[in-house]
């Protein structure tokens, strides 16, 4: 007997199979198109400050795109104003400008890249020929800090003569979007003591770095007559003279790493050696420990466990270091000479080989990544993932016990020299 | 109008000859006259112009080279036609360009347009100074005629002195500046604008953006040095000196309560302290350097020490004397 298919039943089975097809394949079905909608996305932010020169350019957040290209989403600070420094905590990164004497601050969210978020906290900023008596801020003291729970806070030293205690205030800017108009306080000196820093970036530009001191046994954050006091000295530094400038290497919930200042006549005499000692503080145990960081010059930059370091040594004979010829040699738009300033600050005195060392402080792991070219630098390590740029090209690896494995390349194009700062976001 | 004008005084002349043909009461013969004349005389006027151009009195010959006095002023010129009479109409066109080693162009075009052809006219330049390769062209009766002239105008410089006056009003480091840059020349040795690496152009050697006065930056050498000096005064002055107490605040900060001052440094013609004690200022000390780009001291918080670049661009301004 055989079965007559009526229209009206291969009708509704043609539907019944549309469905079950859009089931699988449809809008509602988990697709990697729909996936990649929601993946977190690398945003890199690109600046190069230039607090010593009368040039300026932009702070500009970028995307990494699928073409391995970026794409811009917002400048953060224009070409007029340039940046002065750059300090990032946590899900906040503070670019303080404009680049000689900085009155404001562009606040990136990493939890909302998008988001413009200015502030102005130097409102009397010194200008020589329109505001003589004006306020400066202290480069080595600026620092964010956690005192106010999961907001960091950025403080900004002021003073109309450094010379001169009296003469100073504090401005305390919030990251909480929040607190509306109330995100610029004065004073708050106390939060130093929960200072947090994840150290210097990498490019051509000297970073300021955070600067300490001795205050009996214990380190602290003196400026403008206020002392703050950040952790008990390790022992070696202890009986040292009073105000013994101590450099805060990085400063994180779990560590501190300091070390001690070297003058140009110690780097020179080349008594230093290969390598210098860091003192680590293990918050958690509360025990101080040395570590040695390879070169004498070096910049290093925590994150997480990790502490990553450019390694340099002290360049009596000012020589180029290895990779001068493949920076940027040309002003092109809004683009520095990146060779002419690795010439002039980073690259003058120091000799910046390109190796690159990632030292784990909890279980002693060592990696070395040897690129052979003076502007490279590790821009960020997230579980076992490293991101790390060699000049114009962006490198993402994953950490394999004390390997780099499975690397490729994440991003390569004109403005990446100028990236030194990355995160992962939706 | 001129070409109306054009076939009155035609017009008339062929009625003239006309007249006396039917005098004679041959009309035939008066058309042919007509007919015959006004194929003879036009070709014959046509052929009688040229371009007749002298400069103070002195023809100029192609080729031959004009100069822009140190006033400055540009050469007297004087276009005429011979040939040309009260009815004629001649417009003339003075192009003048001159492109440097960097491959930029100045140039400009002086007009006189419809000037009566049997008058000389006195080229008007209303202040515009060009040098380089100059050509005149024209239109007679409003047809561009093939014959130009071809000569060049080239600048002359300045004396010292004259230098010395415009700029007595600027900083104490001035004229060692313009004689670092330039050594007082605006015009190299052809009287072409003088050029120096990377692209600077004259007494002040200026670079874009300073040329403020494009062209004139090339050819009158006062443009030149107003551009320079409101280049130093309004854009780097500012700057250089908020860069050089800036530096000193940090310095009080780190040291704090103790200092460090930079070591004095001196040159020829200059000598930078702190405290100044009637020397000269850091401040200066990054102005002059600010004009050539990039810092002369700064502090260096690495090291907690100054870094001064001691023998780069204040060291050639402050061992250069001025003149």
């Amino acid at each position: 007997m055989f079965a007559i298919l009526r229209p009206c039943s291969v009708f509704l089975s043609a539907l019944g199979l549309l469905a079950v097809l859009d089931l699988l394949f449809g809008q509602n079905a988990p697709t990697k198109e729909r996936d990649a909608n929601t993946a977190p996305q690398l945003y890199l932010l690109a600046g190069t400050p230039t607090e010593h020169i009368d040039k300026t350019y932009p702070a500009v957040l970028y995307r990494a795109g699928p073409d391995q290209k970026l794409k811009t989403v917002r400048e953060v600070v224009p070409t007029t104003d340039g940046l002065h420094s750059v300090h990032a905590w946590g899900s906040v990164i503070f670019i303080a400008y404009p680049h000689t004497i900085p009155a404001a601050v562009g606040i990136v969210h990493t939890g909302d890249p998008s988001l413009r978020d200015n502030l102005v906290f130097n409102p009397e900023a010194y200008d020589a020929l329109s505001n003589p008596g004006g306020f400066f801020v202290s480069d080595t003291r600026i620092a964010v800090t956690l005192a106010r729970g999961l907001y960091p806070n950025a403080l900004f030293p002021l003073s109309t003569n450094f010379a001169d205690p009296s003469k100073g205030r504090l401005a305390n800017v919030s990251s909480n979007i929040t607190l509306a108009g109330q995100r610029v306080k004065p004073d708050g000196w106390e939060e130093y003591a929960a200072l947090r820093s994840e150290g210097s970036a990498g490019g051509p530009d000297l970073p300021a770095g955070l600067l300490g001191s001795t205050v009996g046994n214990d380190l602290g954050i003196v400026v403008s007559g206020h002392t703050t006091i950040v952790a008990p000295l390790p022992p070696d530094l202890r009986d040292t003279p009073a105000f013994t400038p101590i450099w805060i290497v990085a400063s994180s919930a779990d560590y501190l790493v300091v070390r001690r200042n070297f003058t140009v006549e110690e780097l020179a005499s080349g008594k230093l050696g290969d390598s210098i000692q860091v003192f680590l503080l293990d918050r958690n145990s509360g025990n101080w420990r040395t570590l040695r960081i390879e070169g004498t010059s070096s910049r290093s930059r925590l994150a997480g466990n990790w502490l990553a370091t450019i390694v340099a040594r002290w360049n009596a004979n000012q020589l180029p270091s290895p990779g001068r010829d493949n920076e940027r040699g040309v002003e092109r738009d809004h683009f520095p000479n990146v060779r002419d300033l690795y010439a002039q600050f980073a690259g003058k005195k120091n000799l910046t080989p390109g190796i690159l060392v990632l030292q784990n402080l909890a279980d002693g792991r060592k990696i070395r990544i040897e690129t052979g070219q003076e502007d490279s630098e590790i821009l960020r390590v997230e579980g076992d993932v490293i991101l790390y740029r060699v000049n114009d090209t962006i490198y993402q690896a994953r950490i394999d016990g004390s390997q780099l494995k499975d690397t490729t390349v994440t991003v390569k194009d004109e403005d990446v020299p100028e990236v030194h700062w990355a995160f992962w976001s939706k | 109008m001129p070409k109306i004008a054009r076939r009155t005084c035609f017009t008339d002349y062929l009625r003239a000859v006309s007249l006396g043909a039917c005098k004679s009461n041959r009309r035939f013969l008066a058309k042919f006259v007509v007919l015959a004349a006004s194929v003879l005389v036009i070709p014959l006027a046509a052929s009688a112009q040229t371009l007749v151009v002298t400069s103070s009195g002195s023809t100029v010959s192609q080729g031959a080279t004009l100069t822009i006095n140190t006033v400055p002023n540009m050469p007297n010129l004087v276009l005429s036609v011979n040939g040309g009479s009260s009815c004629d109409t001649v417009s003339y066109a003075v192009a003048v360009s001159y492109s440097d080693r960097a491959g930029y162009t100045t140039d400009a075009t002086y007009v006189e347009q419809d000037e009566p052809g049997d008058q000389s006219v006195t080229v008007s330049y209303f202040g515009v100074l060009e040098g380089g390769v100059a050509t005149v062209s024209w239109q007679f009766d409003g047809v561009n005629q093939s014959s130009t002239l071809g000569f060049f105008i080239n600048g002359s410089n300045p004396q010292n002195s004259d230098v010395d006056a415009y700029v007595s009003s600027g900083p104490w480091f001035i004229r060692n500046l313009i004689n670092h840059e330039s050594g007082y020349q605006q015009f190299d040795g052809f009287g072409n604008p003088i050029w120096g690496s990377p692209d600077g152009i004259g007494l002040m050697q200026l670079e874009p953006p300073a040329r403020a006065s494009l062209d004139q930056d090339f050819w009158s050498w006062p443009a030149n040095l107003a551009d320079g000096l409101s280049w130093l005064n309004n854009t780097k002055k500012g700057p250089a000196y908020n860069s050089w107490n800036n530096e000193l605040q940090q310095m009080q900060s780190d040291m704090a309560p103790g200092q460090r001052y930079p070591p004095n440094t001196g040159y020829s013609y200059c000598y930078f302290s702190y405290p100044q004690n009637g020397n000269d200022s850091y401040a200066d000390g990054d102005w002059i350097h600010y004009y050539n780009g990039n810092y002369f001291i700064f502090w260096n918080h690495s090291n907690l020490s100054w870094d001064i670049d001691t023998t780069g661009y204040v060291a050639n301004v402050c061992n250069t004397p001025a003149l």
